[in-house]
Order: C-alpha cells, then structure tokens, then sequence
C-alpha cells in the first residue's frame, strides 16, 4: 500500500471510564501510544489508560493538538534551557500543583518528552532564586529538620571540615 | 511536592541550576537525601547535568583532589557559589584572588598567614623531607623574592602518617609515594587555576562590554 495512509481516530479510556476520540497523529504525539498503535495494528478497542483521569488527558490531548505538526525532537537535544517556553505553552501550564503534578507523571507514563520536558521546565521556574524557606511555602513543604540537624546541614553545605 | 516520585524529581533537576538545586538540598529530609550523596552515580549525575547545562564555568570535571575526590557539590561550592573565607568565614571581595587549589581553601590573607608556614621560617618541628611531602604554593608576600608556603594542617597530616611508619624502608618507600602525588596533584590543579584564569577574563571582558554599552547609552 502507498499513498498518505488514512487519518482514524484512536479511542482512549481515562481511569474513570472516559471515553475519548483523538486522531492518531495526535495520539502518537505518546511514544506508547505509538508503539502500542504499531503493535496492535488498527482496532476499534479503546486503548485503556488506568493512570491518566479525565481531565488530565483532556489537557493532554489539548497539548498533543496544539503540536500536532512539531518535528519529532531529536534524542537528547539542547531544550534543556528553562527560558524558551513560548507564550501558549506557558499559558498552558499556568494551572494549580496538583495538576501541574498529574500533568508531569501522565506526560512520563504516555512518554510525551516535550510535555514532560514543558512541565518540569515549569517547575524548576518556580524554584529558581528562592531561598529554601520560600520553596518550601511555595510547595507547602514541612520543615523536617530539627534545629541541629540544619545546623549540621549548614556546615556540610560549606564543605570547610577540617580546614 | 513532598511525596514527588523520585523518577521526577531528577527529571525536574534536570533543570535547575546548581545554585537553586543548593537551596533544594536544605529543604526537607527527603531532598537532602536524593541530593546530597557524595559518592551515588545518579546524584552525581543530577550536579553534572545541572552544572554543564546552566554553567559555562566550571567546565572541567570535578577534580581528584589531594585526599579525596571532589564531589560535584564540593566542586561547585569552591568555585561558584562560596563567597567567604573558609577559615574565619568573613566575606572575601576577590574570591579569585583569595583561592588557594593548593590548599583547597578560599582564603583571606590574615589566615593564609595563619594557616600556611614557609619553608625556612617555620615553627613546626617536622623532619625537612616532610615538606616534599605536601601540595605547596609559590606567593610572594609584600616585597621580594616568591616564598614557598604549605599548609599547617597537610604538613601535620603527613607527618602523622610518616610517623605511624614502622621502618626506615617504608618511610622512604611512603616519601617517595608521596613525592610523586604532589606532582601529580600540583599539575591536575594546575588546569583548573587556567579555566580559573580564562574565567577572570571572561568575566572582565563581559564587564568592560557592558560598561561600553551603558555609556553609549
């Protein structure tokens, strides 16, 4: 067989039961999805993803939309810089923790590198410049430390030991 | 954020900067712990991905050091983000300046003084072939010939060692030993006081540019 092959739509089941239909270039923007497609060939079964909730693989799917025609980005390039996020994908991930969070494992579970690489990127701003106590009231981190333990920390920290 | 799976976590370190992954370490128990292994391969590897992908110094791989291989936090500590003398922990204006490889100390000059003896106006009562024994550097102090100065605590060290010795063999097989990873030491730092050096010019040269601009405008 030649020519451009068809456009189907893939069906996809969130955690909750969720059906949803996505084009598959769109679907296979996930490097599972991809392999799972190729291996199971074409099928009107919807492909069950127990990990991903509803909304989460909405905004998935919203993403994967958006960079349908991306080039596949190369293996291990150079998109390791926190400042080149364009203005949608930072309106994008202008979302709470919580989802920010599900958004990053479900983009690791379906190996979607430039989401995963989008949200974590977006979390290492939220750390950038911030004091260890601004981190932890921006993550809502306790404090675990007792005062002789930070204490302990701090020296280690200066590596002056024994000089 | 606290329960973040550990797989993540390295993800996201990914890109953050050294500096910020410093203030991460001292956040919880939890970070400290991912991040703060001195000899784990993977902990290492979250500094040095940090550290090549925000930093264009240092670049050299963390040194072997005198006693003991340099962590990427130690490295990254010593030449980027400690800004005190190690000693008397006052603030030092020229860090450059005040960095002994040598010692593996920034240092100011009052406790250089202290800490460091020369060859011929010494008070430790240690045998001479102890001081060939130890890293030294060559400075000179006010006017004057350059004067070789060691390190206090390594001479200590050493003869501690020297002594603990059973035989007059194996003190001159332990000289000899010694003798030849001062060289080698001597000559691995050497490389680094180079990209220490590039880095002032760097540095000067992006100062004197900026300078230009602001005048023009």
């Amino acid at each position: 067989m030649t020519g451009a092959p068809e456009q189907r739509n893939v069906k996809l089941t969130s955690s909750e039961g969720t059906e949803f239909k996505v084009e598959r270039d769109v679907a296979e923007k996930s490097v599972l999805l991809k392999n799972m497609l190729e291996d199971v060939g074409e099928s009107d079964m919807a492909i069950p993803l127990p990990n991903v909730t509803g909304p989460i693989l909405q905004k998935v799917i919203e993403y994967c939309i958006h960079h349908r025609d991306d080039p596949v980005p190369a293996h291990d390039d150079d998109t390791k810089k926190t400042d080149d996020i364009d203005d949608w994908d930072a309106e994008f991930c202008k979302v709470d923790q919580g989802t920010l969070y599900e958004l990053i494992l479900a983009s690791n579970y379906l190996d979607i590198k430039p989401l995963l690489d989008l949200t974590c990127k977006t979390v290492a701003n939220m750390i950038k410049g911030k004091s260890p106590e601004e981190i932890r009231k921006t993550f809502n981190i306790a404090n675990d430390f007792t005062p002789e333990e930070e204490e302990q920390v701090r020296r280690e920290n200066e590596w002056c030991e024994g000089r | 954020m606290e329960n973040i799976l550990l797989e993540i976590f390295h993800e996201i370190c990914k890109y953050v900067s050294p500096k910020d992954l410093y203030s991460l370490s001292t956040v919880c128990k939890r970070y400290r712990k991912i991040l703060w292994l001195t000899h784990s391969i993977k902990c290492q590897n979250i500094w040095k991905t940090s550290r090549q992908r925000c930093l264009t110094y240092p670049n050299l791989p963390p040194p072997n050091g005198w006693n003991e291989d340099w962590p990427e936090q130690k490295y990254i500590w010593f030449t980027l983000l400690s800004d005190k003398c190690f000693i008397c922990k006052d603030r030092l204006l020229e860090k450059f300046h005040d960095r002994c490889w040598e010692f593996r100390v920034n240092c100011c000059k009052d406790c250089f003084d202290k800490c460091a003896v020369s060859h011929v106006n010494t008070k430790i009562n240690v045998p001479q072939v102890i001081y060939t024994c130890v890293p030294w550097i060559r400075r000179r102090l006010r006017r004057g010939q350059p004067i070789q100065y060691f390190w206090t605590k390594d001479i200590q060290k050493a003869y501690e060692e020297y002594k603990g010795l059973g035989n007059e063999e194996e003190r001159q097989d332990w000289v000899v030993k010694m003798q030849r990873k001062v060289q080698r030491f001597l000559q691995e730092i050497f490389d680094y006081k180079l990209q220490d050096t590039v880095e002032i010019t760097r540095d000067l040269q992006a100062r004197l540019i900026s300078n230009n601009h602001h005048q023009r405008t």
